[in-house]
């Protein structure tokens, strides 16, 4: 299974690398990325330049990343449906809960890409432009540098956590309709329209995209020499991320497997 | 205007409802936790209740009480005075002259009045006159009694632009005693740029000299605190206290003045006393917007320090206006780090916007930092309260309550409402709703130990208005009225027994 | 011989649309199956269900003697497939979409082998989204035939081909089932394809199956109907109207077309020899697959 799994993202993979729409995603973070000194400009003058890289990547990858990852993610099914080539693709010795793990890998692959490009535009910039040295506060040491990229490294990772629970939201809109607009369209639309009636609904700490931001935020604050810890906080969007991620995931296999797929 | 009405009873408090309209009770100075009030309390009827003074007139209380029988209007000479008290006896000073006046029964005795030529009022910047004053149909409450002398019979201090008048009263009345110099010099302020042309435009403009200063007395002694230029955007304070002896005419007493200076410190720690020691203790919060941040986040920065400005401490928390930051939480008289944080802020953007349009409960956090014997404050909280503060309307609608928040107004940990000695909290946590959190060994309950009702449009404040040692909670609500404002206040005094 | 695919009493409804009732076949290894119907009449349904892509709302579909659902992968493996209107990723050249999908079965294939064998080599390059329908079509084949699978379902495998490579088509397919020992179970609007290739044909109707012959069976001769070539058909026409054992007698483009009450050509050639004509044969006129085909839907 995994054996087939393995070959049908292999196979995802090769055709998502032909395909020009892959790559404007994280062009499109990198450019935001490299437009943002316009607004946070970054010198050579001694003073810490990691609120860059904590003001940058929330708003290039989360705030217009995730948008452009739910848009991906929801195109993943529904164009093989409209297409039909998820007709010649089934018919092979594939089943169809492969075939949607290979696509929530891709999925997953591609908020890789996205978190990358920014980090890595973000890191270049900041260190290139600006200067990197160990959070002070009041004159103490309270971040060294070793210490600020640990967190950057545990804040991306819970991030892409949040991430890859986006990734199973898309795909369950992409098994719903044939059509790759609308389900991007529905995707991303729900999604808007449930984060902003979360807190009314008092759904606000299940949802995962909750805790989209808040990994930077605790980046952010150790930026600011405030001692700030992800736990507990992580622990509940590990939660609803693992959960929503799982609960879509599910609910798309469910869909497909129910799924016409002869006309 | 005064009614018993409702008895709550939460605990060991129970809660008197009773309509006050004449008590305002201000916000509390941040870093003391007194609030400014329009009251004293003095036994004028020496019958061991306090009664209210107020700038018009006395309310007497009986069995807890303040019936509107027994409300004494001041004795109002034609200028309007200043009132302050001492021994249970009214002062007034006006312009010319001094009386001394004391409740006989429902009627003012007057005991002193005699003429004085009262010296110019050094300008105080902090107070600078209402225009509203002039208006005003009755006096002030001012301090102007000191018992420099500890004999039972209070000195009168004015401060004046030669130094410190003092009036003593040795039998016959006051007179004038001495002038005590103990201001510090003053500074030469640069003028602005002077033109040199057109030749008409030129002008000598002789630099003007300013004097600023903070002047405590506490008995015997005056504290003098200025400031002169430290390091860039430091400052140092110095200190200069003198002990005063009376038999020597108010002069100074040998050996008697002590002098310091601050390491360079932040111009904005302003004095203050934080803990019974000798040493002077500084404190100043200070809010700036994150840089790190796509939201901008309002941050408060609490910085103190209680040795004379070797070491600074500080606390720092997303937060808006705190109301007040220093209170003596856990009774031992020294006074403890209060470090609240709004929860508006959490999760990144896009959650600051969701929240802000469509969200009213703002989590908020409360952090108690206790002081220890060395006047160290604990670096991890004491105590971490998190509440839940439910607004009539999202942020973005800024609504009043809203601002409110801002204002640090939603919360109040200044009271001690059962008389432990500890501070317990009050939090407006609905918009009709004032939740009463008891502390019980220096920490809060989950839940409220009581609620108390309060109208959407009204305020509410805590102090100690029957003056028996247990802070009481004061709600009341203002309307613009064309003649002025007018003021609702409903107190809810706190009792350690049911009536 | 040994059953390749079995169906039983297959059903398959889409909300209150019943498309497949009630449908038993069963196809031997190496037979080639023609499914004829017209439109609607449950083919592609079946074709659908036989392939895994749709699930029988009832019935059973067994391959190789296996339960096509429980062993989906393994029969999926030994057998290729050719959708209707099959697509594929148009951005991809051909060898690149063939190459991706011969990769889900874990075999080894030789990609221009099978190009060759449809054609298509000269175009292995050429990105999809370039080609005309009868290409695609038969990339569709080349896909279905890739990795040589002992089973082939093809439906409607002459869509968009002209008749040289529908002929082409048929020949290779012939070649595999007489040569390879492949089951071939294909759909198709063209009889004479169907007819050229097929040993045996089921035709469908309302989702019901109407019958299932040979072929052989089915490609008759109607001895009621024969056609006389002789030197004077005109002379002997009008003999033979007046017989009562004559139903009809036409003349048409200087052929004698008789059309006799009974199935009985040696009485019509004893009595045209008696009556002294020449003849050089009397050939019995042959029943095409149409006309079969017709009959069964009763039209």
């Amino acid at each position: 299974m995994i054996r087939r799994i393995l070959n049908a993202y292999s196979i995802e993979w090769t055709k998502q690398s032909r395909q020009m729409f892959t790559f404007v995603g994280p062009a499109f973070v990198v450019l935001l990325v490299l437009l943002t000194p316009l607004q946070y400009p970054l010198h050579h003058d001694a003073a810490n330049d990691y609120g860059f890289i904590a003001y940058a990547l929330p708003m290039s990858l989360n705030f217009f990343g995730f948008l452009m990852l739910l848009v991906y993610s929801a195109s993943l099914v529904a164009t093989e449906l409209s297409t039909g080539t998820i007709r010649t693709l089934l018919v092979r010795p594939l089943r169809r809960s492969e075939f949607l793990a290979a696509k929530m890998l891709i999925g997953m692959t591609y908020a890789l890409m996205l978190s990358f490009a920014a980090s890595a535009t973000v890191w270049a910039l900041a260190f290139f432009l600006g200067d990197l040295n160990g959070i002070e506060y009041g004159g103490e040491l309270i971040y060294s540098n070793e210490e600020m990229l640990q967190t950057f490294l545990i804040a991306m990772l819970l991030n892409l956590l949040t991430q890859f629970a986006g990734v199973a939201w898309g795909l369950l809109f992409s098994t719903l309709t044939r059509s790759a607009a609308t389900a991007i369209g529905l995707a991303v639309g729900s999604w808007l329209l449930l984060d902003f009636l979360k807190h009314p609904l008092n759904i606000a700490p299940f949802l995962f995209s909750s805790y989209l931001e808040q990994t930077w935020t605790v980046f952010a604050d150790r930026c600011a020499a405030f001692e700030t810890s992800f736990f507990p906080d992580a622990y509940y969007g590990i939660a609803a991320s693992t959960g929503a991620a799982v609960v879509c995931f599910s609910l798309a296999l469910f869909v497909l497997a129910r799924r016409n797929l002869g006309s | 205007m005064i009614s018993a009405l409702i008895c709550v009873v939460i605990g060991a408090v129970v809660f008197v409802e009773k309509e006050m309209d004449a008590i305002v009770v201000g916000r509390p100075n941040p870093l003391t936790g007194q609030p400014s009030l329009n009251y004293r309390h003095a036994d004028f009827d020496q019958d061991g209740l306090a009664d209210i003074l107020l700038p018009d007139r006395v309310l007497l209380q009986r069995a807890g009480e303040f019936p509107a029988a027994l409300s004494v209007p001041l004795p109002l000479p034609l200028d309007k005075p200043e009132y302050d008290v001492f021994d249970n006896k009214l002062y007034l000073r006006t312009g010319d002259r001094l009386e001394i006046h004391r409740l006989n029964g429902m009627t003012w005795e007057r005991i002193l009045g005699q003429n004085i030529a009262w010296p110019d009022l050094l300008p105080d910047e902090n107070e600078p006159p209402g225009e509203m004053d002039a208006e005003k149909t009755h006096g002030t409450l001012g301090r102007y009694l000191y018992d420099l002398s500890g004999n039972g019979v209070p000195e009168i201090v004015v401060p004046a632009i030669e130094g410190l008048h003092v009036y003593a009263n040795e039998g016959r009345g006051y007179t004038a005693k001495h002038v005590i110099d103990v201001y510090p010099s003053p500074k030469v302020i640069f003028p602005e740029r002077t033109l040199v042309w057109p030749p008409e435009a030129r002008a000598i403009t002789f630099p003007p000299t300013r004097l600023r200063f903070r002047l405590f007395l506490d008995g015997n002694s005056i504290t003098v605190i200025s400031r002169s230029a430290g390091l860039g955007s430091l400052i140092r304070r110095h200190t200069s206290s003198w002990l005063f002896d009376v038999e020597r005419g108010y002069l100074p007493r040998d050996g008697g003045l002590a002098a310091s200076v601050t390491a360079p410190i932040p111009a904005y720690l302003q004095p203050c006393r934080l803990n019974a020691d000798s040493t002077p203790d500084f404190a100043g919060v200070r809010t700036y917007i994150s840089e790190n941040s796509l939201v901008p986040e309002q941050i408060q920065e609490l910085v103190l320090t209680t040795d004379g400005g070797k070491t600074l401490q500080s606390f720092r928390s997303k937060s808006f206006q705190t109301l007040c930051v220093f209170v003596d939480f856990d009774g031992d008289g020294d006074l403890d780090a209060v470090v609240e944080s709004t929860g508006l802020y959490k999760g990144g953007l896009r959650e600051f916007l969701t929240r802000s349009l469509s969200e009213r409960t703002l989590p908020h956090t409360i952090a108690i930092h206790l002081q220890d014997a060395q006047g160290r404050f604990s670096k991890t909280p004491d105590l971490l309260k998190k509440l839940s503060i439910k607004l009539a309307q999202p942020p973005f609608r800024d609504g009043p309550l809203f601002t409110e928040y801002q204002n640090g107004g939603l919360v109040n940990i200044t009271g001690d409402l059962n008389g432990d000695r500890k501070r317990d909290l009050v939090v407006r946590t609905h918009p009709d709703r004032l939740s009463i959190y008891l502390n019980e060994n220096l920490a809060f309950p989950k839940a409220p130990s009581r609620t108390l009702d309060i109208a959407p449009d009204a305020r509410f404040g805590v102090a100690d208005v029957d003056g028996d040692a247990l802070s009481d909670i004061i709600i009341y609500r203002e309307a613009s009225l064309e003649a002025g404002t007018s003021r609702h206040t409903i107190v809810h005094f706190s009792r350690r027994t049911a009536p | 011989m040994a059953s390749c695919i079995r169906l039983e009493h297959l059903s398959k409804s889409f909300g209150s649309t019943l498309a497949v009732n009630d449908f038993s076949l069963e196809i031997e290894q190496g037979e080639v199956f023609g499914l004829l119907g017209p439109n609607g009449a449950g083919k592609s349904t079946t074709f659908y269900m036989m392939c895994g892509l749709l699930r029988p709302t009832s019935g059973r579909i067994s391959i190789f003697g296996k339960d096509l659902h429980t062993n989906f992968l393994e029969i999926s493996a030994r057998m290729g497939v050719l959708v209707e209107r099959p697509s594929f990723y148009d951005y991809l050249t051909v060898a690149k979409n063939l190459r991706l999908f011969a990769k889900l079965a874990e075999k080894e294939v030789t990609i221009d082998r099978t190009l060759d064998l449809v054609g298509m080599l000269h175009v292995s390059d050429q990105k999809v989204g370039t080609l005309s329908t009868g290409m695609r079509q038969r990339l569709g084949l080349a896909l279905a035939f890739l990795t040589e699978p002992e089973l082939l379902i093809l439906d409607e495998p002459a869509n968009g081909l002209d008749v040289e490579q529908t002929q082409e088509v048929v020949r290779l397919l012939r070649r595999l089932a007489d040569g390879a020992n492949v089951t071939i179970v294909l759909s198709s609007h063209m009889m004479e394809e169907v007819e050229a290739l097929c040993d045996r044909i089921a035709i469908m109707n309302e989702g019901r199956l109407v019958t299932c012959e040979e072929t052989e069976a089915l490609i008759s001769y109607d001895k009621t109907r024969l056609e006389v070539l002789m030197d004077t058909p005109e002379t002997a026409a009008r003999r033979l109207v007046q017989e009562d054992w004559v139903q009809s007698v036409e003349v048409k483009r200087g052929r004698l077309l008789v059309h006799l009450h009974e199935p009985n050509p040696h009485q019509l050639n004893t009595f045209l020899i008696g009556a002294g004509y020449q003849m050089s044969g009397i050939i019995p006129r042959r029943r095409t697959l149409q006309e079969f085909f017709l009959k069964a839907l009763n039209k």
